[in-house]
């Protein structure tokens, strides 16, 4: 979510803001605004759940404040916040009827080291010939997931495809393009 | 509630509303003052009720002593899983810490129980005053269960549930092993049942009030 330097700089921040700094801590507030942002938009089916699960972290933030330890580090205790926050999210959407898919809520991207090597290893001319020489619902699944960087749960509500149909189909699209690419690797 | 006016807003309101706040303590530190506290309370009860006359003569035998300590160890730990749980940022394998001690002292109950067994046979299952254990765990937990509820309110951000499950255990294998101070426990079946009820109904209260804090809390 934050890297170390922004981490320190934000431990300063908060501890001002314990001592009552108040515009130090609007200031603090607005940034974690922006990171949480995008945390949650990855992690939630629309724009306006993860806006309103941004507001829910930023009070939860304020309500237990003064249990943060300047001495540690920030990163930990936002993602905790976080994370609690978005998982109450999805339970209120799954309560009223949203299919969301909680497990891949948390992994909607994949860290597969090789697929990752393969791409920086080709030019943009050809992946996206090998993108188009996928199966439909293969292609369909990489360019809404990869492409559109959509959550699972987004994904699906625009192709009406389940989610764990998409699941499998962006995993298969990953291994087709790892073997086109390895077999074009090899000829050249 | 949604957009950047609104968050605006929001982030203003917050902001003005930013008073000073006293830092938490860490968590190890607020563990240790309440146990202190918990000592002075459990201090009172024996002190009310008296040391049991045959307590010297009862933790010769290993077996009492292992119990005993396990007891209290399972206190202890869990109260430093609960308070380190209750603060966001730290790991969910706090939980962990108390289940060796855990194991030993429920195990030591069952090896006592089936001793008793092998010795009376079915007899052994007599109800007897077993239920003034049951009594005695659940009241005393009661006593020591306001205040850790007070220090660990904090814990219904992060893990509700789990925080109170850990303190539920550290109040009631605490109460446990201050029982057997005052009170003569034979691990016979039905003390045994009777204990693993005390212990099983103060971890299951203190998880309905984290899991009912965390919801007024979001309110």
């Amino acid at each position: 979510m934050i890297d170390d330097e922004v981490d320190l700089r934000w431990a300063a921040a908060m501890s001002a803001a314990q001592a009552g700094d108040r515009a130090v801590y609007a200031g603090l507030l607005r940034e974690i605004a922006l990171a949480v942002t995008r945390y949650c938009r990855r992690r939630l089916p629309t724009p306006e759940d993860a806006d309103d699960t941004v507001q829910d972290v930023l009070i939860t933030i304020h309500k237990v404040r003064e249990t943060y330890d300047p001495a540690r580090p920030m990163r930990p205790w936002l993602v905790t916040i976080t994370r609690r926050r978005i998982a109450d999210r999805l339970r209120m959407l799954k309560r009223r009827g949203t299919h969301v898919d909680l497990e891949a809520a948390e992994n909607v991207t994949f860290d597969d080291s090789r697929a990752n090597e393969a791409e920086t290893r080709l030019s943009a001319g050809e992946l996206r010939a090998a993108i188009a020489a996928l199966p439909p619902g293969q292609r369909q699944a990489l360019e809404l997931m990869k492409l559109k960087e959509m959550s699972l749960a987004e994904a699906s509500a625009v192709s009406g495809v389940s989610v764990s149909a998409l699941k499998v189909a962006t995993h298969r699209a990953i291994a087709t393009l790892r073997r086109t690419m390895g077999a074009r690797d090899g000829g050249s | 509630m949604s957009g950047g006016n609104s968050l605006d807003a929001l982030i203003g309101r917050l902001a003005e509303d930013g008073k000073p706040v006293k830092r938490l303590r860490p968590p190890a530190v607020r563990a240790v003052l309440w146990l202190i506290a918990a000592l002075v309370v459990i201090a009172g009860i024996v002190a009310y009720h008296g040391l049991r006359p045959d307590l010297m003569e009862t933790l010769k035998e290993p077996g009492e002593m292992v119990s005993l300590c396990a007891a209290a160890a399972t206190g202890v730990a869990a109260t430093f899983a609960a308070f380190f749980l209750a603060v966001p940022g730290y790991s969910s394998r706090w939980s962990l810490l108390p289940l060796p001690v855990a194991i030993v002292w429920v195990s030591g109950l069952g090896i006592g129980c089936y001793a008793d067994w092998l010795r009376f046979g079915p007899e052994g299952i007599s109800l007897g005053d077993s239920y003034d254990c049951f009594q005695a765990i659940v009241l005393t937990s009661l006593a020591l269960g306001v205040p850790l509820a007070i220090l660990l309110r904090h814990a219904s951000i992060v893990r509700p549930v789990l925080t109170a499950a850990m303190g539920g255990l550290a109040l009631s294998s605490l109460a446990a092993a201050s029982l057997e101070l005052y009170h003569h426990v034979d691990a016979r079946i039905m003390d045994v049942v009777w204990h693993v009820a005390a212990v099983s109904l103060v971890v299951a209260l203190s998880s309905g009030w984290g899991a009912a804090s965390a919801n007024r809390l979001k309110g």
